[in-house]
């Protein structure tokens, strides 16, 4: 049964076979997702309930616009990006607002990224500021729209593409740094 | 369907949660699900009995016209207190420096 069919029958019957659908099918992703973002594994239960709160009171929303992963991601990530900047109060949470990185980047192709071994790219991405992974994340891991990566950071659409550019940027020189004896 | 490096790792990420994690999400969603049961029927409540509630509030300020029929002004036990001011008198006011 696909996702929206769930959805449409949860909505009109309540029933509790739906929730435990929607809820295992996506249960274990968000708080993969909220652990990797928060490095805290009580913070991520708490997250994971607060998400999935989020979208079951407000699943009566959903438009039906975009996938419905596309539409949980982005209260996951929505929630985890505010949850860092608050903590941190300061809004650095990418690498181009920690640095005064140069306008001009030599952008890294993509197959830079998706070419490098998993146990790697997971101390990479580890090592970027938490900004740079969540982005990076909606856009090759969720295959997420720059139109909804934008409104999940309520940035502009240019603004987004350059973040993006920075955090492969950011990714590749610390690929570098950290691997360049074994390579 | 093939999948690229980044959904491996969340792929990695998810099989490595363990027993103990996963009842813990289990029992996360018990609660949430116990939660909406609540709000439903704190919902269903309150459209049941609110549009009561309102009705008879508004219809007892309406019915009975003004408020002053029903709330009687009662003094405060203190009040007596400013009856009793006496008039400040010459031999509290301070005196004024000679010049």
């Amino acid at each position: 049964m696909k996702d929206i069919e769930v959805i449409r029958t949860y909505l009109e019957t309540q029933a509790s076979l739906c929730f435990s659908l929607l809820y295992n099918r996506y249960s274990t992703k968000i708080f993969s997702k909220c652990i990797s973002l928060l490095k805290n594994e009580a913070l991520a239960q708490d997250a994971t309930q607060e998400i999935f709160m989020k979208v079951f009171l407000n699943l009566s929303r959903f438009k039906e616009q975009s996938k419905f992963s596309t539409w949980v991601y982005s209260i996951t990530y929505n929630y985890c990006i505010d949850y860092l900047r608050r903590k941190k109060k300061i809004s650095a949470l990418f690498s181009d607002e920690l640095e005064n990185a140069p306008d001009i980047i030599d952008e890294v192709p993509d197959e830079e990224l998706l070419q490098m071994e998993v146990k790697k790219l997971k101390v990479v991405l580890d090592e970027i500021p938490e900004g740079d992974k969540a982005i990076l994340l909606m856009k090759y891991q969720d295959d997420m729209s720059i139109k909804d990566i934008s409104q999940v950071l309520e940035k502009s659409e240019s603004a987004v593409k350059m973040k993006i550019k920075r955090a492969k940027a950011k990714a590749q020189k610390t690929k570098l740094e950290l691997f360049k004896e074994i390579n | 369907m093939t999948t690229n490096n980044f959904q491996q790792l969340l792929d990695e990420d998810e099989r490595s949660i363990s027993d103990f994690q996963r009842n813990q999400i289990d029992q996360i969603g018990g609660g949430i699900w116990r939660s909406l049961h609540m709000f439903r029927f704190i919902g269903a409540v309150f459209q049941i009995y609110l549009p009561q509630f309102a009705q008879t509030i508004i219809g007892s300020t309406t019915d009975s016209g003004t408020s002053s029929e029903t709330v009687s002004y009662q003094s405060p036990p203190n009040e007596d207190l400013w009856t009793n001011i006496k008039p400040l008198g010459p031999s509290n006011l301070r005196d004024e420096p000679s010049r």
